[in-house]
């Protein structure tokens, strides 16, 4: 079968997809792929489940029915602490507010990042990193000192510094004018590409709507 | 990067509020320690200085009085005893051997002894310079007094009428150093000895002259004067058999001048006494770390919830809810463990400085430099203190709703 097919290589696949809160449908989505690489968008309005199905893709929370699998490993299958690694390891995320940790430098938000996936200290990866990002001179400064778009910046790389095959975005450029717009888009998507990552970025900024090659349209919920 | 770098970054970033409760912490261990070194080093002293006396023969009294003079040479003796009744006693059936001290002078503040050579014998005191006494007037002085005096073999020195300071020098007859001892750690140390006839012929020749002065030791002197006059203070007494600890001391209170004391039952009792005022201020130590704990359980449970998202962002970044709980925990341990480092060191100072500032504590030899067992009761305490502080906080860590929590702001 051609979905069977198109779901075995996915880097992103997701099949009869449910989630209720309370009773309340809040998410639908019956099938969705994204090959290894690809680069895809999440497009709906405020309250489409946008944010809920990240959160699904990340595993952070199970789909009411439905599976979700990220590298081909199905992800509500996982013991938790199995799941927790595999996060660290495969699943990039830069959140909408960046959360950032105050108490660290942000060469030390990108090592707290690799410690907790478990991997080895890479000083060299993070400088590299840092640099690519515009953020050479930054390393030492606290995230409260850095403007608004260094500090998302900071939060790009963090969710890079550990290599993922999938980086999720939501809302990168909800706050920015269309300058700044395009270019954390840039950013996100040739670091995502540097790196063969496969990018899933969740907006309902229309201006978005026509650079990526793939689309899934959230319809707007009651 | 690792857990223990991440917990001193939290403990920076509020560094007065951790600074409040390790100060907290250290001075509730420091009230502890110190009173656990004390107690067990009086404890400990009291326990020597009494070894082998099995009872304590002198003038009727308290029975602590008699105890306090005759055995740890801190309180004023209460009053002499013939000699013959003393030599009666030492033939008692009972008895398997007896030392008989006389006191009534000082030297420098040190009490002059008059004994027998079995008296340093007893405490194992043998001399690191020099003899012991052959006749009267020669002294072997004790560790600590040749330390404080600086006298050696060979010095003389005049004793002081009464028991400490200087108030009426004996000065027609010195004494002449022929012996120091080795520092035994036990009372011996403090004590001047010689021979008791020393004793006897300074008061003899010196009476008419202190009657002006009248002191207590002395008029006791006087109403003995008639016939064989000389006199001893206390005698140590060791029994021949257990069944002696039953009879002989009421055998002794119950009849003539003679009172006894036994040891063992007077220093409990002062263990009793000291030991009350002892608990209130282990209490007070408690009661401080208590509040210690109180204030690491208040800094984390704020700290966990507003670092909510630094905690959902980890377990983003893969770290299992078992790893946030452990950080959490281990920011109350760092905090316990640097409560206790600096609690047991100021303990240590504390009980140090008092052993060398007051000179009660000083006779005691109270020392910081030493170490109780009770102390790594303490340490445990402290850390499992922390750790039940940081348990709540810990556990809401653990519980931390990754997708809600991010979810808002
Ligand atoms: N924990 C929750 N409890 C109750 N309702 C929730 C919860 N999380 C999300 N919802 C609801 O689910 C719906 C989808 O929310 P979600 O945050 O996924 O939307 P979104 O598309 O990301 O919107 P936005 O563009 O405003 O970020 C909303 O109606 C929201 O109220
Ligand atoms: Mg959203």
């Amino acid at each position: 079968m051609a979905l069977a097919s198109a779901a075995e290589g996915a880097s992103v696949a997701i099949s009869g997809l449910r989630f209720d809160i309370g009773g309340r449908r809040i998410l639908d989505v019956a099938d969705w792929f994204v090959a290894p690489g690809r680069q895809a968008l999440l497009l709906g309005p405020s309250g489409s489940g946008k944010t809920t199905l990240l959160n699904l893709l990340a595993g952070l929370s199970r789909p009411t029915a439905g599976a979700v699998a990220v590298g081909g490993r199905d992800l509500a299958g996982m013991p938790a602490a199995a799941r927790d690694r595999f996060r660290g390891r495969e699943i990039g995320i830069v959140f909408q507010s960046l959360h950032l940790v105050g108490a660290l430098s942000v060469a030390g938000n990108l090592r707290l990042a690799r410690y907790l996936a478990r991997l080895p200290a890479a000083e060299a990866d993070i400088e590299r990193l840092l640099d690519a990002l515009d953020l050479a001179g930054r390393a030492a400064a606290r995230p409260a000192d850095l403007s608004q778009g260094e500090a998302q910046r900071v939060a790009i790389a963090r969710a890079l510094v550990n290599a993922p095959s999938l980086l999720l975005a939501d809302e990168p450029t909800s706050a920015l004018d269309d300058a700044n717009c395009e270019r954390v888009v840039a950013l996100l998507r040739r670091q995502a590409a540097a790196r063969g990552a496969t990018l899933v970025i969740a907006t309902h900024d229309v201006r978005l709507k026509d650079v990526f090659p793939q689309r899934l349209d959230l319809p707007a919920r009651p | 990067m690792n857990l223990f770098l991440l917990s001193l970054a939290y403990l920076r970033v509020r560094p007065l509020n951790a600074l409040l409760n390790v100060l907290l912490l250290a001075v509730g261990v420091a009230t502890i320690t110190a009173l656990i070194l004390f107690s067990a080093q009086m404890r400990e002293r009291l326990a020597r200085d009494a070894r082998g006396i099995d009872l304590v023969v002198g003038a009727k009294g308290s029975p602590m009085q008699l105890i306090l003079s005759g055995i740890y040479h801190v309180d004023v003796p209460t009053g002499n005893i013939p000699l013959a009744e003393a030599e009666a006693l030492a033939g008692h059936p009972m008895v398997a051997a007896v030392i008989p001290l006389a006191l009534g002078d000082n030297a420098a503040g040190f009490r002059i002894v008059g004994t027998v050579p079995d008296y340093p014998a007893h405490y194992a005191a043998a001399p690191a310079a020099g003899r012991l006494w052959r006749a009267p007037f020669e002294a072997t002085i004790g560790a600590e007094v040749a330390r404080a005096t600086g006298w050696r073999v060979g010095d003389a020195f005049v004793g002081s009428h009464g028991l400490a300071g200087a108030d009426f020098a004996h000065d027609d007859h010195p004494y002449r150093v022929v012996g120091v001892l080795a520092r035994t750690g036990t009372v011996i140390d403090r004590l001047v000895l010689t021979a008791i006839e020393s004793v006897w012929r300074v008061h003899d020749t010196g009476r008419r002259e202190t009657e002006a002065v009248a002191e207590t030791d002395h008029d006791q002197d006087d109403a003995a004067d008639e016939g064989d006059s000389r006199e001893i203070t206390v005698l140590l007494v060791r029994y021949r058999t257990p069944l002696a600890a039953v009879r002989l001391p009421r055998e002794i209170n119950g009849r003539g001048p003679l009172q006894a004391a036994a040891p063992a039952l007077e220093t409990a009792r002062l263990l009793t006494l000291v030991g009350a005022g002892l608990d209130t201020l282990r209490g007070f130590g408690l009661l401080l770390i208590a509040s210690a704990a109180l204030g690491v359980f208040i800094a984390l449970y704020n700290a966990t919830q507003q670092r909510r998202y630094d905690l959902a962002m980890m377990r983003c970044l893969g770290a299992s809810p078992a790893r946030l709980m452990g950080q959490i925990l281990l920011e109350a341990q760092l905090l316990a463990a640097a409560g206790t480092v600096l609690g047991l060191a100021a303990g240590h100072g504390v009980t140090e400085l008092l052993g060398r500032l007051l000179p009660e504590a000083g006779a005691m030899g109270l020392t910081g430099w030493t170490w109780a067992p009770e102390e790594f009761l303490t340490v445990l305490l402290v850390q499992a203190v922390g750790a039940v502080a940081a348990l709540l906080p810990a556990v809401r860590a653990y519980r931390t709703d990754i997708a809600k929590t991010l979810a808002t702001r």
